[in-house]
């Protein structure tokens, strides 16, 4: 089973990934806050990490230079969920060492083949 | 004065509000130019404003005939045995009076007196010239000075507006933000229970939330839109460039209106020259070519949908054409304006936010391309996008 580790603070958008990602079979871990999501990151293995950008503690993009950084985080794929309002996120997303973006709103019914491009 | 013999003289102006202003002075007393000089003269405080008040030559010959003719309120000077007033008139209007006095005995010659009068309404021309031009100068530093004060509130207005405009976009920005995140909850969760992935529906609870999904996309789709053109307004809007296959994203966009297109059993034809590579941003293209496609399906109830790309030079050009409505000659300048779906008459408005083709056209300026319009009402419609082979 796939592991993925969800880096998300908005209750719902947690239940919504975390239920669309379970339903396809994924191993899902939840963190609430940037230092909890690199605690993880650095402790335990995932195959894939979704990564919001709006975060209580820290920008999530901080948060992905701090993880990139690492040797165990290193190579592991990182998609940031970004909103699409904001002028050159996505860039911003990338030169951070993003492997891809999400927007958000996301698209249930394209959500897991998008994300599933991202793990080998 | 010299040639006229006497010894005093001057010229006073007849101002606007019936007072006179010594103006030039010969021979007069210290003391007596200093009074009028400093001061406005009312017209009857002395000999001459008489002949400003009647528009005559006043000629007062000897001692006698100026005390006949003095007041009690007027100021003369002592010893005068002479007194000559002229009005200047130009063009009928008293410009001021020139006079002229002696307190010699002998009489001044009667020609004399003649040439002072046939030269007074030259003087009085070069008078009222003098007053034009001064107040041709004073109209233009006035004019000036207006023109500055202008400039200036410009400046501020414009900074202002500037402020203004920046505040507007970052508005808008945050408050699409601030409505997308509630969306992320409406969008996803009426997807997941359409998908069936919490549990069976029936046939009612299907086709409720297909409602409440399809509102939803519209929504995201007007807040999509309201924040393109904001950025575009703002001349925010960031292009990211890259060499990709045309072809492919064309023949993409293709697929993704297939099912549509089927399911109002429209024939989509295609003629899709292969292997263009093309500098642009993938994504804004995407996003002109689904306008296209999903308008000519929107619009179109029987017939096709031809989509056809071709490179011509270092140009390209994508066209999506259809046989639905088409649009009447004067519905064609106005399908490029914001909300033109209220401003079209040729056809019934359908979904959609009437923003698309103006996003559109915008976005394929700045990418150096633009997009030109065929169309015959009742026949059909052809939308092109031409875009230059090597970035914007």
């Amino acid at each position: 089973m796939k592991k993925i580790l969800l880096v998300e603070d908005n209750e719902a958008n947690i239940y919504l990934m975390e239920f669309l990602l379970r339903k396809n079979g994924f191993d899902v871990t939840v963190a609430k806050t940037a230092k909890e999501g690199i605690n993880y990151a650095f402790s335990e293995s995932f195959d894939l990490i979704l990564m919001d950008i709006q975060l209580p503690d820290m920008d999530g993009l901080e948060a992905v230079r701090k993880i990139r950084k690492s040797e165990k985080g290193n190579r592991i794929p990182i998609v940031a969920v970004t909103s699409y309002a904001m002028t050159g996120d996505r860039e911003k997303a990338i030169s951070a060492g993003c492997s891809g973006y999400i927007e958000k709103p996301i698209n249930p019914e394209t959500f897991v083949k998008e994300i599933q491009k991202f793990i080998f | 004065m010299e040639i006229t013999g006497f010894e005093r003289g001057a010229v006073c102006l007849l101002n606007e509000d019936k007072t006179m202003s010594l103006s030039a002075q010969i021979g007069l007393s210290e003391e007596r130019v200093k009074n009028m000089s400093s001061r406005k003269i009312e017209v009857g405080e002395c000999l001459c404003g008489n002949s400003a008040e009647i528009g005559k030559p006043l000629i007062l010959r000897n001692r006698d005939e100026i005390l006949s003719f003095v007041k009690k309120e007027m100021k003369i000077e002592e010893e005068i045995n002479f007194h000559a007033s002229f009005p200047l008139l130009s063009r009928g209007k008293c410009q001021g009076v020139l006079c002229v006095s002696t307190t010699k005995e002998n009489k001044p010659e009667e020609r004399i007196l003649n040439l002072i009068e046939k030269v007074s309404p030259f003087i009085a021309t070069a008078i009222e010239n003098a007053k034009l031009y001064k107040e041709k100068l004073e109209f233009s530093k006035t004019l000036e000075r207006i023109v500055a004060e202008r400039t200036k509130e410009l400046r501020e207005a414009n900074i202002k507006l500037k402020e203004l405009d920046r505040l507007k976009s970052m508005f808008i920005a945050s408050m699409s933000h601030e409505l997308r995140t509630p969306l992320n909850s409406i969008i996803g969760f009426t997807g997941v229970l359409l998908q069936r992935l919490a549990g069976e529906l029936n046939e009612e609870q299907e086709r409720q939330l297909k409602i409440v999904q399809k509102s939803a996309k519209h929504l995201l789709e007007l807040i999509n839109d309201i924040i393109d053109i904001s950025k575009i307004e703002s001349g925010e809007i960031r292009l990211s460039l890259e060499d990709f296959d045309l072809t492919e994203l064309v023949r993409e966009v293709c697929e993704s209106i297939r099912l549509e297109a089927e399911k109002k059993n429209l024939k989509m034809i295609e003629n899709i020259q292969e292997g263009i590579i093309i500098k642009s941003d993938k994504r804004r293209i995407k996003q002109i070519l689904n306008n296209f496609v999903s308008n000519a399906v929107k619009f179109t109830d029987k017939g096709m949908v031809g989509i056809s790309l071709s490179k011509e030079d270092d140009r390209v050009s994508i066209s999506v054409s259809d046989t639905g409505p088409g649009l009447m000659k004067e519905d064609l300048e106005k399908l490029f304006e914001p909300f033109n779906k209220i401003l079209i008459k040729s056809r019934p408005p359908k979904e959609g936010t009437g923003l698309g083709l103006y996003i559109s056209k915008k976005i394929a300026n700045i990418l150096g391309g633009e997009i030109s319009v065929e169309s015959e009402f009742g026949k059909g419609s052809k939308f092109t996008l031409t875009l230059p082979l090597k970035g914007a």
